[in-house]
């Protein structure tokens, strides 16, 4: 890894909220990437580990460091959790989640909802 | 362009993050997310977004399904759901306005699947003339197909057997159709272009392949890129394919060591076994099942896969079936495969068709789905956002 990226990450004053997501987080990523490597189920049960102690929305903060410090093993990781945690998720929901709002005009969201009504169906609750 | 407006907040994910995490996510998913924002809505119907999305898809095995359409049904099942102890299909709702499924008789459907499309064909054998419609189950759009304009009278041509396939050169899904013009024989290829949205007609050289081989095959194969037809050629079996890209037929050599003609032990005659072979896929090689052996007697069924040569792959008993392979576990250990069964009803032979899992390494068969129906198609596709 680049440490000489990492200590620059720390003394950049915009990111010294997330020092500590990234302290616990990302740089023990490597080595426990190293040590389960070939084991997927090992991997997806960290995963889930992972998922169950950070917060959907410190992800966004995880993934913007990983970016970052050009960590291509771990943006992949957090890509694909982020990816699963949203999967079954409304629309709201994925707003939210990305800071989005909604920019259709009136109407044109309802006309949406009803054309792909079917992809609506089995959707968690918020 | 920023692809989110976000309120002012520190931590935004950057736009090709996002793209990145969207192509993950299953087609269902992200149609519904099309509602979250007018710019997903742009990235998620655009072509670039389908075709990575369908990079990531096709890599993954859980994203392909088997459709398979009977006589008065069509069942999708998931790739998790083959392979175990208990096969169990959902129904798919299909009503597709104008092209009726189940309407006559003497229609029969044809598919051809690739890269995330399926392509129905209604053959009418009464009047020979066939009606084409291109469908994505995920998004569950579909396109009538419109008519070639300069396609001469059926009653002066025979067509082959339609094929499917995607060009990579263009990115563009396409439908062929081959034929043959009496009394002339003249030897011609109708291309439709799903992207333009027209048909042209090609002439094949006099001294191709194409010319002189007779596409016999009862259904074509796609694999990377071009459409596979099993043939004959002066009365022994061969392998044309259409590359899409350069719009050329190429003749693939049979595998040499595979016997194509049989001696008759007691009459030493000749028993062709050019009729007991079909082209199928094995991952994504294209695999060859044929029937051969020493004598009528020692017959087995072969399997062969292209990959810079023929392999072969394994070695399975003839059980009086023609098999088509259609898709291999994650293991390699199990295939599915199409099974042709020919049933003498009085002096005519009736085919019916039924789903089977062969085992490879105990050599066991398994039916799964349902009864051998005379009107079974199956074909695969993977999860993709083409058509929507």
């Amino acid at each position: 890894m680049k440490f000489c990226t990492v200590k620059q990450y720390f003394d950049d004053e915009n990111n010294n909220n997330v020092t500590n997501g990234i302290a616990t987080t990302v740089i023990p990523l490597p080595n426990k990437h190293l040590k389960i490597k070939a084991n997927n189920k090992e991997m997806e049960q960290y995963e889930q580990e992972l998922l169950r102690n950070v917060m959907p929305q410190e992800l966004t903060k995880l993934i913007l460091a990983a970016n970052y410090l050009n960590f291509k093993e771990a943006l992949d990781f957090f890509c694909r959790t982020v990816a699963n945690a949203i999967q079954n998720k409304s629309v709201d929901y994925v707003r939210k989640f990305f800071g989005l709002e909604s920019d259709f005009e009136p109407g044109e969201e309802e006309k949406l909802c009803k054309e792909f009504a079917w992809s609506f169906e089995g959707v968690d609750e918020d | 362009m920023r692809i989110c407006k976000a309120r002012r907040r520190s931590f935004t994910i950057p736009n090709d993050l996002i793209e990145d995490i969207l192509s993950r996510l299953p087609v269902k998913s992200l149609m519904r997310f099309k509602c979250v924002s007018k710019a997903w809505h742009t990235l998620i119907s655009s072509r670039q977004f389908a075709k990575s999305h369908f990079q990531r898809a096709s890599q993954n095995p859980s994203c392909m399904n088997v459709l398979v359409f009977t006589d008065n049904r069509v069942l999708s099942l998931g790739y998790e759901a083959l392979f175990q102890t208990c096969v169990h299909g959902q129904p798919v709702d299909v009503d597709f306005q104008g092209f009726p499924l189940w309407g006559e008789e003497y229609v029969e459907t044809n598919l051809a699947s690739c890269n995330g499309l399926v392509c129905i064909e209604l053959y009418n054998r009464r009047k020979r003339t066939s009606e084409y419609l291109v469908w994505n189950p995920s998004t569950k759009s579909y396109k009538n197909i419109p008519r070639p304009t300069s396609t001469p009278d059926s009653k002066s041509c025979w067509f082959y057997r339609f094929g499917f396939g995607y060009d990579y050169s263009t990115d563009d899904h396409k439908m062929v159709r081959p034929y043959q013009i009496f009394p002339f024989d003249i030897k011609r290829i109708e291309i439709f272009s799903l992207k333009t949205f027209t048909w042209k007609t090609i002439l094949v050289d006099v001294d191709n392949i194409y010319n002189c081989s007779l596409p016999l095959t009862p259904k074509t194969t796609y694999c990377n890129g071009a459409i596979y037809w099993s043939a004959l050629k002066y009365g022994k079996p061969s392998i044309i394919y259409f590359d899409l890209a350069e719009e050329l037929f190429h003749e693939l050599p049979w595998p040499e060591s595979v016997l194509y003609c049989v001696r008759d032990g007691s009459s030493g005659k000749c028993f062709y076994t050019t009729g007991l072979w079909e082209l199928g896929i094995f991952g994504e090689h294209l695999c060859l099942s044929v029937c051969t052996g020493e004598s009528r007697k020692n017959l087995c069924v072969q399997l062969w896969v292209m990959k810079e040569s023929w392999t072969r792959l394994a070695t399975i008993p003839y059980l009086g079936t023609c098999l088509r392979p259609m898709c291999v576990s994650k293991n390699g250990e199990k295939v599915l495969m199409r099974e042709t069964q020919v049933k003498c009803v009085g002096i005519t032979g009736e085919c019916y068709y039924k789903l089977v899992e062969w085992n490879l390494t105990d050599h066991t068969c398994t039916s799964i789905l349902c009864d051998p129906n005379p009107r079974m198609e199956a074909a695969t596709y993977v999860e993709s956002l083409y058509l929507q």
